[in-house]
């Protein structure tokens, strides 16, 4: 996506991320940015040397090799130039309009690096320096430079009202950076977007950008006869040498952003070598994670027995890709499923986590990454090892995404087809009418995917359509769920739009397998599960919220099904997004969730009423600032929460769900029934919307109210359905009977027992 | 005063189709704020608000849930104990006010009201604002129709952009919610003998 506009939005406050904070949290926010800030210095250190020490144990490879796979680096794919080269190629294609966005996107740096020096130093050396080094830029690069030379002033002139404006109405300097740096970040991703052909980038990646152009400059110098000079090479080339002089100058400036004052001084070693080193050690880290993804497909195939109800999907939806696909990327990825399969051979008894042993000595710093990862990636890094993270490269089918966003129609005949005959079961009926209900809700929920964000333009609308679009076709049984736009969003502010995809259909179809299907089971498993787990930690909690007749899960839930997107702040966000994707499971929902309900604990257990109890634990959720507080206490305070307990516990919660699933679509079906029987029973009157006649002649004179027109569906629904035969059959209506008096039992007992505890509340606020 | 009397807790819960604006709605009733931003809500969210009903202060718990079809299905554990169900459709889109009876049997069925049939619903007919009504698509007369069908559930149309009759709805909800909660007290008692109860208007209401 083109992760660019001219326009930026100062109307609400926003992070470093671009996100806005809530108006109630901007005090709490400058107050912590600072510690943020600190941190990531603090961060880039410990993840520098251990990049550094881990391209030193392995054998770095000479630049021609790294390069190609820098080039690629997007993909998070290092094996192989051939097929890197293939991606590229690939990409250019698909991306038709990508000239034209590199051309305002380069506007744009170039506008903003002015902007950016006038500003601070007040340098117009620096400026001049830049414009002097421009001049070293091959031709074609400069042509677009001197294209872009009249809108770039309009651009920047109305950029520089802009922040006029915000100054007077704030007048606060801190503020206003912080709000510029997305506009960097933004700006810088455009560059970068040219750069690496396949990433378009966004404005979280500044830093990385940065760090980037700086490598590449030096490495494309290099290997300039290598490459056989394309000519986005010599383009990159070009715009790198501008924007490392600049970095040189004023890296201070230009990488404090994020932060506030020099954030990444001390990234600034980090750079041209050490980065060449950090991409081996990258490709090293891929590579673990990437026999993660092959292992875990064996997995999901070994246990489908076991868990029928999870998709088992990745294989099977895998096979149905591979054959959309046609020979070559089936080829591919088998090709890589064998080279792979070594890796997995060593270490095939754990699976989702590393937990085993055997890894342990095959990556001996596995340990040392995952404390890395808990005390946060690096802003720079980000991008790169989410995708490292959930096997992107290792995902990624060459011309998958494309083809399920050009052939829909054929595709989706082919997929039902295909369906049917491999399967021989599912829903087909069902699929066919529903790409149009995704596409309904997506269109909707566009424009509710952090709205206002500056990444969001009409571009970065359309790369999420186009991103959700593609999965709702990838794996139907899932379609679109809301809560996927804030995923697809997230992704596509950190990866380029075809890796984000691989991102997404990393998570949604492993981590949260089962999670956002039609039916939710798994979602609701979890929440069982956490129920229990909290029960047996927090059991003072657990007293108090009974008493007060408020269920954990009601706050919970909508936790996990948001994996805490707009739900903590950004920061603490993406710091439980780091070790969920780090550690390939769900593990670290529960584990955040417990720390927050262990750090509000002592909070909720003093609310007198339901409604409070609610709203303060959603509002301490909310003003969770202290990230490192939140990720450490949920990592180390429960570690002893893990993967393979909770799975046992979701094994014995599962079946429960499923079996009020089945009630449930029984009831939908059997509404009548109930109806009649509670007619018979209370007299009352019948739902008119959802009679048919026969039911009124039953009922007699009981004052029934037909209406065709809303209670079409629910007619429909009774035909369909054996209703009308069972309300003759006496028996059944008994048993019916029976059941439902034993429910009613149930409810009334229950509401007993609350109007019990409201008295107890009551008692003891009025003494 | 207010230890004389219980502080009254009211479960209500906002249903409708994606994007007709049930959060809005509650955000214009509690915070009086209308924003063209708001996110797709994920799951459930909650506010509450405390109105004062005829000397009787009353915190309404209104939770505010997704759209999306599929999120029905975590509807049982927020449904279940509610006091007023209040539907919300968009006058302009058709389809919106075609589902409401499938959100009103979903609920019933959920939610399990030990008596149904007088379980208090209302409907809110929302965005009346947009383009002077020029784009409305479902009459007034065929939401009260509806409305009548379902045991004549007050109607209410709104505007959350506009923060028009938006108290009023909120006001009603509050009247019929307590008033549920006083028929249940009575419904213990009288659970065996309850009779078949005469048409009646839910009282208090302008509607």
């Amino acid at each position: 996506m083109g992760a660019t506009r001219a326009f930026f939005d100062f109307d609400h406050k926003r992070d470093t991320y671009g996100f806005a904070v809530r108006p109630q949290h901007l005090q709490r926010f400058r107050e912590y940015a600072k510690i943020y800030k600190e941190e990531e210095d603090e961060r880039a250190h410990r993840w520098k040397d251990f990049l550094d020490r881990l391209a030193e144990s392995v054998d770095v490879p000479s630049t021609a090799s790294i390069l190609p796979s820098t080039d690629a680096a997007a993909a998070g794919d290092g094996e192989g130039g051939a097929e890197s080269a293939e991606k590229g190629d690939e990409e250019e294609e698909h991306e038709t309009d990508g000239a034209e966005k590199s051309n305002k996107s380069e506007c744009l740096k170039e506008v903003d690096v002015n902007e950016e020096f006038r500003d601070p130093n007040g340098v117009p050396e620096d400026s001049k320096d830049v414009s002097g080094n421009s001049g070293k830029l091959e031709d074609d690069s400069s042509n677009r430079g001197a294209h872009c030379n009249e809108e770039e002033e309009d651009e920047a002139a109305e950029r520089n009202a802009k922040l006029e404006d915000v100054e007077e109405v704030d007048g606060n300097n801190e503020f206003r950076e912080a709000n510029g740096s997305p506009e960097d970040f933004k700006d810088m991703s455009g560059s970068s977007e040219k750069l690496k052909e396949d990433s378009t980038a966004n404005s979280v990646e500044f830093n990385k950008a940065s760090e980037e152009l700086k490598e590449m400059s030096e490495g494309l110098e290099q290997i300039k006869d290598v490459n056989g000079g394309s000519e986005e090479f010599k383009d990159q080339n070009g715009r790198s040498k501008i924007l490392r002089e600049v970095n040189n100058d004023n890296l201070e400036k230009f990488e404090e952003t994020p932060f506030g004052k020099g954030l990444l001084d001390e990234l600034e070693p980090m750079k041209v070598e050490s980065w060449k080193r950090m991409r081996a050690s990258l490709s090293v880290i891929e590579k673990m994670m990437s026999s993660r993804v092959v292992k875990r497909n064996d997995t999901a195939e070994t246990t489908c027995g076991k868990v029928a109800t999870q998709l088992a999907s990745i294989e099977e939806e895998r096979t149905v890709e591979e054959n959309h696909e046609g020979v070559p990327a089936e080829e591919s990825y088998d090709a890589k499923k064998l080279d792979q399969s070594q890796d997995r051979a060593s270490s095939d008894s754990t699976n989702v986590t590393f937990e085993g042993v055997d890894e342990g000595s095959y990556f001996p710093w596995r340990e040392e990454l995952e404390s890395l990862v808990r005390g946060g990636v690096p802003i720079a890094l980000r991008g790169e090892m989410w995708q490292a993270f959930v096997g992107v490269g290792a995902r990624k089918i060459t011309g998958y995404y494309k083809k399920l966003l050009d052939e829909r129609t054929e595709v989706l005949d082919e997929k039902d087809l295909e369906d049917q005959l491999a399967n021989g079961q599912k829903s087909s009926p069902k699929k066919l009418p529903k790409p149009e209900k995704w596409k309904g809700q997506i269109e909707k929920d566009l424009p509710r995917t952090f709205p206002g964000h500056p990444a969001l333009d009409e571009d970065g609308r359309n790369a999420l359509r186009r991103l959700l679009t593609a999965y709702a076709r990838h794996n139907p049984s899932v379609g679109y769920c809301q809560a996927m736009n804030f995923f697809a969003g997230l992704f596509l502010l950190f990866m380029p739009e075809e890796n984000a995809f691989w991102a997404l259909v990393g998570i949604i179809d492993e981590y949260f397998d089962g999670y956002y299907t039609e039916e939710m089971i798994e979602s609701q498993v979890d929440q069982l599960v956490l129920e229990e787990v909290v029960r047996e930690r927090f059991p003072k909690l657990a007293k108090h919220t009974d008493f007060l007749g408020v269920q954990v899960t009601w706050v919970t839930g909508p936790w996990f099904l948001s994996i805490f997107i707009n739900m903590l702040p950004w920061e603490s966000v993406l710091r439980v997004w780091d070790v969920i994707l780090f550690e390939g499971n769900r593990t670290m929902l529960f584990r955040t969730t417990l720390a927050l309900l262990d750090l509000y604990g002592p909070a909720l257990v003093t609310t007198k009423d339901a409604g409070d109890a609610i709203t303060l634990l959603q509002s301490l959720a909310g003003s969770t600032f202290d990230s490192s507080q939140l990720v450490l206490t949920a990592c180390m305070g429960f570690q002893s929460v893990k993967e393979m307990g909770l799975r046992e516990l979701r094994k014995k919660h599962r079946p429960e769900i499923i079996a009020a699933m089945e009630e449930r679509s029984k009831d939908r079906k059997s509404w009548k029934d109930k109806k009649g029987l509670a007619t018979k029973l209370y007299s009352f009157k019948h739902d008119p919307s959802s009679l048919c006649p026969q039911v009124d002649s039953k009922e007699g004179a009981d004052g029934l109210q037909l209406n065709g027109d809303s209670g079409s569906t629910n007619l429909e629904n009774f035909l369909s359905s054996s209703a009308l035969e069972s309300e003759l059959d006496e028996g059944l209506d008994l048993q019916d009977q029976v059941t439902w008096l034993k429910g009613e039992l149930c409810k009334l007992l229950e509401e007993k027992r609350s109007a019990e505890l409201r008295g107890i509340v009551f008692s003891f606020t009025s003494s | 005063m207010e230890s004389l009397r219980r502080r009254t807790l009211l479960k209500v819960i906002v249903l409708g189709d994606s994007g007709v604006g049930k959060t809005s709605l509650m955000n214009q009733y509690v915070h009086k704020k209308f924003s063209q931003q708001y996110k797709a809500t994920i799951g459930a969210d909650f506010l509450t608000k405390e109105v004062l009903i005829e000397d009787r202060l009353v915190t309404l718990q209104i939770w505010d849930t997704a759209g999306q079809e599929r999120f029905q299905s975590l509807g049982v554990a927020f449904y279940r104990g509610a006091d007023c169900c209040v539907l919300v459709y968009d006058v302009n889109a058709k389809r919106s006010f075609n589902t409401l009876g499938t959100w009103h049997d979903e609920f019933i069925n959920q939610a399990g009201p030990s008596d149904p049939k007088h379980f208090p619903f209302i409907l809110v007919g929302n965005k009346v604002d947009q383009d002077a009504g020029s784009r409305r698509v479902v009459p007034e007369k065929k939401a009260k129709d509806w409305c009548a069908s379902k045991g004549n559930i007050p109607y209410f149309e709104t505007s959350a952009k506009d923060d028009h009759n938006v108290d009023d709805a909120f006001l009603c909800i509050a009247k019929l919610a307590l008033e549920h909660e006083h028929d249940q007290d009575i419904y213990f008692k009288t659970v065996a003998e309850s009779a078949p109860k005469t048409e009646e208007q839910p009282a208090g209401c302008a509607c």
